[in-house]
């Protein structure tokens, strides 16, 4: 009960410790359990609520910010590069209580195939993220719809910029849980990669 | 900033009246019983652990679809799939005024396989996003000069308390032809997300 | 010795007390002297509250406030309905900070910030401080922002986060225009659609354009004086114009342009006279950083017209403020400017009351009523009286009387507004438009001419009034015998028409709080022994460590003239509410004599005897009282009725006593509801011999 109740007194009581007393001892209970009833509607301002509480402020490597450029040449699936490796973490992350949304932006820049002729095979590239929680790191793609596309031939340089955004939808409950970017080309051409960024956005409640 | 002082001032050698005491725990209480605020509370004093859950914030994000959907060639309206496939919906329940951060990323291809768009030829492609039947966001036109090609569309709008209902639209034209038919474009990846900031 | 005739008994009962009467001959239930008491509605003078900190000591028992500096302004007022409330104050400092309940005990407020956060600090940036009375900053409230002017620092509009300026002083510079030139040849850029671009093919065209700063709150700034005439031949094509814009102040977001239709005939001489006066809304720039804008824009496509006499900035000197029917009012010396309705940042040039007269001076102060803008000068009042739909007016009112002191203007409810001049404390009543009440003037310190005597004015522009609805009482600090602060409170408890006093109040501004709790709050004047914001309340059992001096001194009741004089013992009975063993202490003056009868006051208990006598043989009285009552024996709660204490005096010594006056005191709680004189008067009329009297025979 977060409510104090007033005990009232009344001229020709007994003067008694047991009302007084059990006025006090309704303070008692209620301070320790102040809740939603004891504050005014609107009541609680911003100052009043501790840093990161609604959302986080990814910084150090939870953040992965490199201008590059990187030449990728990778006929499987690999980690993307940019300067370093796109990836970033250890986070911590629970996703009974929390929110992850990933954001994913570079430029890319595929070569010209060598081939020549019609009917030469275009070239496709592909982005994919990733995500590790067990600090191995085993890695699991994230859901389908973060993979990313573009192609290329003999005649067309496919010059770009892309921006994935996926949320992550697995339960995770990790101190070690990492994100990477993932790219593959088909018929084997290479893929510049530059200004790319990949960072978490953490919502909680 | 709701602080609150006692009302009487007792002294040794007055005549206890009851007042002295109930007046001022009732001026207190009076504060105590909902009438807090800001003042009242330290900062920082209130973390996750005090704040009930989805009181801040929502996410949501489905359907997501699992096999590429094909669009009709030449949809005289925008279609949120293939009729049979609904390629992004979401439709949160909400209690109070909100605003709808919506992001649609996702990745097409035109089939055009190893050629390359023809002279005179071209297809194209629009997104947008729809919250009740209100555009939000609308993509550039998209054409098939790029076969594999992807986008991230983001738009918001301010609901009030209810089921808004969001949706990600697709629109497909010819802007000229070559005497061949019309190429559809796939929609092979994509994820309709939704974030709610509370009021 | 004849036998004197057998003396009158007379039994004066004086009930209800009134307040503070200085008149030579006061009536019996008025009062020579109220000091630390309040009017009770149950009709009783009881002991005043007294006053605390706004915030508790900390541990070792210091308070956050007391390296406070003098607090030179205090403002009240909230966001969002109420659910967020704000306290503001200024220091002498040049600090402007608000109250942080938050940082409690070790803290109490913080810096307020620009838009750049830089903080109101006192060196970083600074409020306006002087060394003599001022009438300080002024504040209003519109929608959810707190405005503030001074009549020296840029007028300020805080809302929540920042303190920036409010409005725009200056007008933006023109844009400089010239047409597009992007060929390498230098050939001007053209556009070959006719349907887009500027003027028609075949013709020499000219344009003017104007342009307007506007801030986050939508508020746009006066128009710049027009741009140079821009005048171009098209021959096939029409024209692109470039305007290049300088940077606005900080807080510019955005800027608008304004521009005329083509002003040039088909023989390139201008239309007519006023073709180059009618502005159209051209664009709005969503930003404080575009330099270059390209102007396409067909003259059909040209938006509403603008009327340049309708767009105005935020008079800088502005010293007072107010708001009346959506409308913003600000004074500065030359008269009252009026905002555009629902905006209170923009007046038009025209939206001006000059109510100079050529007397009286500037405006000394601003209140806005139900039915009036009241404006006052040091002599005058002046009503601003209808609504922005059916335009404003100004109306004289009095020439004579008027105020210097802005903040103790309030308006007392059921009464009127009261304010205080050079030559009174003044209320001006009725509902100042055509109700039936006529409007008047009535002078409220005609019961207290010496205290108003006191009073410095020439530093009344530091006076602080305000109205504590809880005791139903109007406060006003005033500075007193030459001083330059409020060292006195003149008391008016509006429901009964008295004056009372109080001291000890270092009141350097005073607000009372608009929510429910109604809360009476003052900053100090007084940084060395009581610094900081403090909180009136009966909950608090002194003045900030400075002891209560709770005294009723009643006025000389006229028992007749020195023929008729008043000897030997006499009797005083105080009816007041029994609230235990504290005393009630009396001395009475005689014939207003140079000291009273009792070298030290006569205490007597507030209470009966019957009330100490033992219950049941225990230790506890009949009514216990605290410090000698035994929790969980015999003892009840008891209850503060009436009693009845009585004194019987003495005046022998003291000659021919024919008026009395009683000063009753308390160092505890007090409430006194009536008294009552029991005299024996010589009812001879006649003159007596002295042989007659000293036993000699009659002549």
């Amino acid at each position: 009960m977060s409510r104090v109740t007033v005990t009232p007194i009344d001229v020709g009581d007994d003067v008694t410790i047991s009302k007084p007393n059990t006025m006090l001892a309704s303070w008692d209970v209620a301070t320790a359990v102040i809740d939603g009833e004891n504050i005014r509607l609107g009541g609680i301002h911003q100052r009043n609520i501790a840093a990161d509480t609604a959302s986080e402020t990814p910084t150090g490597t939870d953040v992965f910010e490199n201008v590059g450029p990187t030449t990728n040449s990778n006929a499987a699936w690999a980690v993307a590069v940019c300067g370093a490796n796109i990836e970033i973490g250890d986070l911590t992350y629970n996703s009974s209580n929390e929110e992850m949304i990933i954001y994913c932006s570079f430029e890319y820049e595929g070569e010209a195939s060598d081939n020549t002729g019609a009917g030469d095979p275009q070239y496709i590239f592909e982005f994919r993220l990733q995500y590790a929680d067990d600090g191995v790191p085993t890695w699991n793609t994230i859901a389908r719809s973060t993979r990313r596309e573009s192609n290329g031939n003999e005649l067309i340089i496919m010059h770009g910029s892309m921006d994935i955004v996926a949320r992550v939808t697995e339960s995770v409950n990790s101190s070690n849980f990492r994100v990477r970017l993932q790219q593959q080309e088909t018929n084997g051409a290479n893929v510049i990669l530059t200004n790319c960024a990949l960072f978490p956005r953490v919502v909680k409640l | 900033m709701s602080f609150r002082y006692k009302t009487t001032f007792p002294s040794d050698d007055d005549i206890a009246d009851p007042s002295d005491w109930v007046d001022s725990n009732a001026e207190l209480a009076g504060e105590f019983n909902g009438g807090m605020d800001r003042d009242n509370l330290p900062e920082s004093a209130v973390d996750g652990t005090h704040i009930s859950d989805g009181t801040v914030a929502e996410v949501f994000s489905d359907p997501l679809f699992t096999a590429s959907v094909n669009l009709p060639t030449k949809t005289t309206e925008w279609v949120d799939g293939d009729g049979t496939t609904v390629i992004g919906r979401v439709a949160p329940t909400i209690d109070v005024d909100s605003v709808l951060d919506i992001v649609w990323s996702g990745t097409w291809n035109w089939n055009i396989g190893g050629g390359y768009p023809l002279a005179g030829e071209s297809e194209l492609l629009a997104i947008r996003l729809v919250v009740d039947g209100v555009e939000v966001a609308r993509s550039p036109v998209h054409s098939d000069s790029r076969d594999y090609d992807s986008t991230t569309l983001y738009g918001n709008t301010v609901v009030g308390p209810g089921s808004p209902v969001v949706t990600v639209e697709f629109r497909t034209y010819r802007a000229s032809g070559n005497g061949r038919a019309e190429r559809t474009v796939s929609i092979d990846y994509g994820e309709l997300i939704v974030e709610v900031l509370k009021r | 010795m004849s036998t004197h005739e057998k003396w009158q008994s007379q039994h004066l009962q004086v009930y209800p007390l009134r307040g503070i009467d200085q008149r030579w001959k006061a009536s019996p239930s008025a009062a020579a002297r109220i000091t630390d008491m309040t009017w009770h509605r149950k009709e009783g003078w009881r002991t005043a509250g007294g006053y605390g900190q706004l915030t508790p000591n900390d541990d070792e028992g210091d308070n956050s406030f007391d390296s406070t500096a003098e607090i030179t302004s205090l403002h009240w007022f909230s966001q969002q309905g109420g659910t967020r409330q704000w306290l503001i104050w200024e220091t002498a400092t040049g600090a402007l900070k608000h109250f942080n309940g938050s940082l409690s005990p070790a803290g109490n407020s913080n810096n307020i910030v620009d838009e750049a956060f830089d903080a109101f600090d006192g060196t970083v940036r600074s409020r306006a401080t002087q060394t003599v009375p001022w009438a300080r900053t002024q504040s209003a409230v519109f929608g959810d922002y707190l405005y503030l002017v001074n009549g020296y620092d840029e007028p300020l509009v805080f809302d929540g986060v920042k303190a920036m300026r409010a409005g725009f002083g200056l007008a933006p510079p023109p844009p400089d225009v010239y047409v597009a030139n992007k060929d390498a040849a230098n050939t001007d850029h053209l556009i070959s659609d006719a349907r887009i671009g500027l003027g028609e093919v075949s013709k020499t065209c000219g344009y003017i354009y104007r342009r307007s700063f506007v801030n986050e709150r939508g508020q746009e700034s006066a128009l710049s004086e027009p741009s140079v005439l821009i005048t171009f031949l098209n021959t096939t094509s029409t024209t692109i114009i470039t305007c290049e814009l300088a940077p606005g102040p900080d807080w510019a977001v955005a800027s608008r342009l304004y521009r005329t239709a083509d002003v040039l005939d088909s023989s390139g001489e201008p239309l007519s006279r006023g073709a180059n006066e009618n502005y159209y809304f051209l664009t709005e720039i969503p930003d404080n950083s575009t330099r270059l804008f390209a102007d396409l824009l067909p003259d059909t496509s040209l938006a509403q017209l603008a009327d340049p006499e309708n767009f105005g900035g935020f008079p800088s000197d502005a010293h007072l403020i107010a708001v009346f029917k959506d409308t913003m009012f600000l004074a500065t010396k030359r008269g009252v400017h009026f905002s555009k309705p629902g905006l209170p940042e923009e007046y038009p040039p025209d939206n001006f009351f000059d109510l100079g007269d050529g007397e009286g001076g500037p405006p000394t102060a601003l209140y806005s009523t139900r039915n009036a803008l009241v404006v006052f000068k040091a002599r005058g009042i002046y009503l601003i009286k209808g609504d922005p739909a059916s335009g404003f007016y100004a109306q004289t009112l009095f020439r004579d009387v008027g105020t210097t002191a802005p903040n103790a203007v309030r308006f007392l409810p059921g009464l009127g507004l009261v304010f205080v001049g050079d030559t009174g404390i003044y209320l001006l009543e009725g509902a100042l438009e055509n109700t039936g009440t006529p409007t008047k003037l009535v002078q409220l310190d005609t019961q207290i001419p010496d205290l108003f005597r006191r009073i410095n004015r020439s530093a009344l522009p530091a006076a602080e009034g305000v109205v504590y609805h809880a005791d139903g009482e109007y406060w006003l600090a005033v500075p007193t015998v030459g001083s330059h602060k409020n060292d006195l409170v003149l008391v008016y408890h509006y429901e009964i028409g008295a004056w009372s006093t109080r001291q000890e109040y270092p009141i350097g501004a005073m607000v009372v709080t608009g929510d429910r709790r109604g809360y009476l709050m003052f900053g100090s004047n007084d940084a060395s022994s009581k610094p900081g914001v403090w909180v009136y309340g009966h909950g608090f059992g002194d003045k900030g460590g400075t002891a209560l001096s709770s005294i009723y001194e009643t006025a000389h009741v006229d028992f007749g003239s020195i023929y008729q004089a008043v000897f030997g013992k006499f009797r005083v009975l105080a009816t007041v509410v029994g609230l235990g063993k504290n005393d009630i202490s009396l001395n009475v003056t005689p014939s207003r004599a140079m000291a009273p009868i009792y070298d030290s006051d006569q205490g007597r208990d507030q209470r009966y005897v019957v009330d100490a006598m033992a219950r049941d043989g225990s230790d506890n009285d009949l009514l216990p009282v605290y410090g000698t009552m035994t929790w969980g024996g015999a003892a009840k709660w008891g209850d503060h009725r009436p009693v009845v204490v009585r004194w019987d005096v003495t005046s022998m010594g003291h000659g021919p006593v024919h008026e009395l006056q009683a000063t009753f005191s308390w160092t505890g709680r007090g409430e006194i509801i009536g008294y009552d004189w029991v005299i024996q008067v010589d009812k001879r009329r006649k003159t007596l011999p002295l042989t007659e009297v000293f036993s000699g025979t009659e002549g």
